[in-house]
């Protein structure tokens, strides 16, 4: 069901019409029980293969991409160039021992992991790849990717301090200082997008860009946002040069130091599948998502490019922009607590300020490309 | 451009705050001049403009609400002129913690600013939104002290209680706003009927704002926020706090209830008496000047409240009367306080002894401010006293006026002691005159003779009276 | 398969959990788990403004409640008290009390709840697509608009802050070590060791 039919689009040019499983299964739900509830067992089967696989997937990536990056292999050992090496680790981190230390609040150590967790699946659901492949779209989209981004904080939060641990409280409370600040940069930068397009729909966002990526077609503001965003949601997913919460050189290994075992891969999983997430979105918000490259008004150009099946130019802006993180964090020194706040409060929020305002004279007026359409 | 004033106001809370930025600290003495300018400005503005409204009647100033913001515009004014010698360090015994001048009066005119837009609402949204403003900066000025426990003791508390007391006036709007479907308050004026809905909500909203007015039994904040909270803040509470606390109290009763105002005399009848009772005994026993000013400034709440006994709109002009009478005098209780504690750092009863001795002049002023606030005759005190009584002895509280007749007799008693320690006990061996800063002096001494005046001349309550009384007639029917 | 008993089924679900949560909160002796409870608490009424077709208040109750209001009262609680710390248990005639002003003003509001009609709110529509129509409210100046709240809005949120940074501000910047930092008030009592070409003393202005 992944692959998108070429004839459809070039049948009705930058015409996508949006079904998502969600939506399916309610328009289901009249007829049959049975379909209705096939729909969402989909969407279930969907969103657990999207978590794992990509999962799997990142964590390799990481290692062979930092290898690379140091002059070295990376995993060569498991199967062909360590293909199989994170199977190993994760095969390796379910049979450990799943400890709870001595002196920590258990119910809240046990709790962090899932809230973590469950902050990431809520926002993979919105997460929109193709036209058909998102689980849910919502009309409050973009309210609901920085609302649900709380309750990551709170796994983290409650993780570092249920501890009982100095360590962990530190990197717990770094974490969640870093996290509610850089919030409000990323929540200005996704304004813009958000004045362009005119709803906060993902799925209406997507296909605003229709005419044109945001990033482009918004002139200077588009690229402002996109880059605020990008720093900002580094930070957010605590990321090098953002990584202080975890900075295992001065603490241990952060808010998830006394995580073993099962709940501590939730953390960790949680981890990658956020940097897919933030890539997936600024692919979205930004780069048109599953939108392919169109100029407006070059329909026979539109044509051409539409003849890639959406789900892959969203898989390859998405990997662009995973790798450009991971380049992030091989590139860039850690940033001190001092200068991570500074960056923030001093720069990035002034920046950001500046450009929505600009961002609403520009919409106002519309001197951006093709504002007719 | 009827609002003018509250956009002077803020107009001139921004300019401080960026004033101060730019200043350095030896040259920010010119933020309270700015301050003064700039609150003088809007006075002007509003005695100069003409009653009317704005966005579609969503902001509207009628003569009610002219006097209203007359009495925050003035009751700030004095809280500036009583603050600056403090905030500019010209004491003798200075108060630890105490500073930020810029952010000090930029905050205190943000709560001016929340009052004035309070009279002015026409909805509930509004309404409850600026009485916020008007709170909770207050929070902060309540713990500006900061390097003092104690006032970091009483900003917690105001906090707690005053968030509190938000929830159940929060609550009580939802359920009016629910029986109306209208935040409007003229149509929720409209759609209501007694009901057994529309008395919880009264209670809850009379729960709120008695925390605002320090009516008993939601007064218990009042004593520990006065006795932690710097000395200008404190007269700031006790006078136009308690004017916000009014003002919601007539923006409810009498736009949106209007009609059946009459029906709650009881209820508001033992609340009156009740609180002046308590504040009057408690007052008594008190041995801080700061906790004695906070249970005086509940039973004066005690007696304001009367006012909505008046069977017509009677009680408006009275009330707000009596309103500018309390500031007068009790900002010239406040002025002497505050020059007593900035020369000698002393805040207790009895080290008030023999001020009439070193300061023959400011003693004279703190005597008849405390007469004016007990109600003696040729002061204002006095006079605002008689009109409150005769509304509740028109509308039949006859025991109403009996129980305020006897607290008046005893808060003569306590006024009296601080008098006593002035006048009659020995002072101390090595005192001597005190220097006073030039605008304590003239705060005092404007207090001081507006008590007087506006008690001897009646033509100020004429034209309250005048100007608020055919308004008003429309909306009680 | 009616949609109402969906609905029905979902509410008392909601109901159910968001009143054991809340009771969660007041009874929990770990402060942090209060939180926790009062975070679901929270989240949960943004189910019951899904339930009433408000979704973007929903949205905006778990981006300020959740990521913005426990977050701070997590922050404030992880500064303040340690994971072995128990609230103290309160005497037997303390709860007593409070368990009768709690019964007492449930069962006041829910015997006026139940026979009175909120007839005129209840009728009131909800508007199609509600971050549009709260926007437009918020800036229209007109009977309807409440531009004057929202105003008064964005003042009282610059005046908490302005007072908050005072009030919790302690020691005097480091970059800025001649001026009193706002500690000492003022330039009269206060004299800076190193200030020597200003022979008029301050005496030059108002």
């Amino acid at each position: 069901m992944s692959v998108f039919s070429p004839a459809a689009v070039i049948a009705a040019p930058q015409v996508f019409e949006v079904k998502t499983l969600a939506s399916r299964a309610a328009t289901a739900l009249p007829g049959s029980l049975l379909e209705s509830a096939l729909y969402v067992l989909l969407a279930v089967v969907w969103i657990v293969a999207l978590l794992a696989l990509t999962g799997l997937a990142l964590i390799y990536l990481e290692r062979k991409i930092a290898g690379h990056f140091q002059c070295r292999l990376g995993p060569m050992r498991v199967g062909p160039h360590g293909i199989f090496q994170t199977v190993a680790d994760t095969i390796k981190l379910l049979v450990k021992e799943d400890f709870v230390p001595d002196g920590a609040d258990k119910v809240l150590h046990v709790v962090a992991p899932f809230l973590a967790l469950t902050a990431t699946i809520l926002l993979l659901v919105i997460l929109p790849l193709s036209p058909i492949l998102q689980a849910a779209d919502m009309n409050i989209g973009v309210v609901y990717v920085t609302a649900i981004s709380g309750f990551g904080v709170m796994g983290i939060l409650l993780g570092g301090w249920s501890s009982n641990n100095k360590w962990s409280m530190i990197g717990a409370m770094r974490a969640g200082a870093q996290i509610i600040s850089y919030e409000i940069s990323a929540t200005l930068a996704l304004l813009v997008v958000v004045l362009f397009a005119g709803t906060l729909r993902l799925s209406g966002i997507v296909q605003s860009q229709a005419d044109g990526w945001w990033i482009w077609r918004a002139h200077g503001v588009g690229v402002v946002a996109f880059v605020i965003y990008v720093i900002a949601s580094t930070a957010e997913i605590n990321r090098t040069p953002f990584d202080i919460p975890e900075g295992e050189s001065e603490l241990a290994a952060g808010f998830h130091t006394e995580y073993s075992g099962i709940r501590f891969a939730f953390f960790f999983l949680a981890e990658f599948i956020n940097m897919f997430l933030v890539a997936g979105f600024a692919a979205t918000f930004f780069w048109g998502g599953w939108m392919p490259f169109h100029v407006g008004g070059l329909d026979g150009f539109n044509s051409v490019m539409d003849l890639v099946p959406a789900g892959a130019w969203f898989a390859a802006k998405t990997s662009a922009l995973v790798f450009l993180v991971m380049w992030f964090r091989w590139t860039f020194p850690r940033l001190r607590v001092d200068q991570m706040m500074r960056l923030e409060w001093k720069i990035l929020l002034p920046v950001g300020f500046v450009n929505l305002f600009a961002a609403a004279l520009v919409v106002l007026y519309g001197l951006y490309f093709f504002p007719g359409t | 451009m009827c609002m003018l004033p509250e956009l002077i106001v803020v107009a001139t809370a921004l300019t401080v705050l960026v004033a101060d930025l730019f200043l350095s600290e030896r040259r920010r003495v010119v933020l309270a001049l700015l301050t003064l300018v700039g609150l003088a400005a809007a006075l002007a503005a509003l005695l100069a403009a003409p009653a009317g409204s704005l966005f579609g009647g969503r902001f509207s100033v009628d003569e009610v609400a002219i006097w209203f913001k007359v009495v925050f515009l003035l009751a700030s004014f004095l809280t500036v002129c009583l603050s600056l010698d403090q905030l500019d360090g010209r004491v003798k015994v200075r108060v630890r913690g105490i500073g930020l001048r810029g952010e000090y009066y930029a905050v205190l005119l943000s709560t001016l600013v929340g009052a004035m837009f309070l009279v002015s609402a026409r909805d509930l949204v509004t309404l409850y939104v600026s009485l916020e403003l008007a709170t909770i900066p207050l929070f902060a000025l309540a713990a500006w002290k900061r390097s003092d426990a104690g006032s970091q003791e009483a900003g917690l508390k105001y906090v707690v209680m005053g968030a509190l007391a938000s929830a159940f006036l929060l609550y009580g709007f939802s359920l009016l706003f629910g029986l109306a479907g209208s935040t409007d308050l003229a149509a929720i004026a409209a759609a209501v009927r007694p009901s057994p809905a529309l008395f919880l909500a009264l209670a809850l909203v009379t729960t709120g704002i008695g925390f605002k007015l320090t009516l008993v039994p939601f007064h218990m904040w009042a004593g520990d926020v006065y006795e932690g909270a710097p000395l200008p803040v404190i007269a700031y509470l006790s006078v136009a706090s308690k004017a916000v606390g009014l003002a919601v109290m007539f923006q409810i009763f009498y736009r949106v209830l209007g009609h059946m105002v009459k029906d709650l005399g009881p209820l508001l009848a033992f609340l009156a008496a009740a609180t002046m009772t308590l504040g009057n005994t408690v007052a008594i026993v008190q041995r801080s000047i700061k906790r004695f000013m906070a249970f005086s400034a509940i039973s004066q709440a005690g007696y304001i409240v009367m006012g909505f006994l008046g069977p017509d709109a009677g009680g408006v002009p009275a009330m707000l009367f009596y309103m500018l009478a309390y500031v007068a005098a009790n900002m010239a209780v406040f002025g002497v306080i505050i020059f007593y504690a900035n020369a000698t750092g002393r805040e207790r009863i009895e080290e008030y002894r023999g001020l009439a001795r070193t300061n023959p002049l400011l003693a004279l002023a703190m005597m008849l401010a405390l007469f004016s606030l007990a109600g003696i005759p040729p002061l204002s005190g006095f006079v605002g006293k008689f009109f409150l009584f005769s509304i509740a002895s028109k509308a039949g509280f006859h025991w109403l006026v009996a129980v305020a007749a006897v607290n008046s007799t005893i808060s003569l008693y306590y006024y009296l002691r601080i008098v006593r320690q002035m006048y009659i006990e020995p002072v101390y061996p090595e005192a001597a005159r005190l220097p006073v800063t030039p605008t304590l002096a003239a705060t005092v001494a404007v207090t001081t003779v507006a008590s007087l005046v506006l008690g001897l001349v009646p033509v100020f309550y004429e034209v309250i009276h005048n100007q608020t009384i055919e308004w008003l007639a429309k909306l009680v029917g | 398969m009616s949609e109402g008993a969906v609905e029905t089924i979902l509410f008392y679900a909601i109901a159910a959990m968001s009143l054991f949560f809340a009771i969660a909160t007041v009874t929990a002796r770990r402060l942090l788990r209060a939180a926790v409870a009062l975070m679901f608490v929270l989240v949960l009424s943004a189910g019951f403004y899904v339930m009433l077709a408000a979704e973007f208040l929903a949205g905006v109750q778990v981006l300020v409640y959740v990521g913005g209001i426990v977050v701070v009262i997590v922050f404030v609680i992880m500064l303040t008290s340690s994971v072995d710390l128990l609230e103290e248990r309160p005497p037997l005639l303390r709860k007593a009390l409070g368990a009768l002003a709690a019964i007492g003003f449930f069962g006041t509001t829910a015997a006026v709840y139940l026979t009175t009609d909120f007839g005129a709110a209840a009728d009131a529509a909800p508007p199609a697509e509600s971050a549009r129509a709260i926007g437009a409210a918020l800036l229209d100046y007109g009977p309807h608009g409440y531009v004057v709240p929202f105003e008064v809005i964005s003042l009282l949120l610059l005046a908490a802050l302005v007072g908050g940074i005072a009030v919790a501000r302690r020691s005097p910047p480091p970059s800025q070590p001649l001026t009193s930092g706002g500690d000492l008030p003022g330039e009269v009592s206060f004299t800076p060791p190193k200030r020597q070409n200003d022979p008029e003393g301050g005496a030059s202005h108002a």
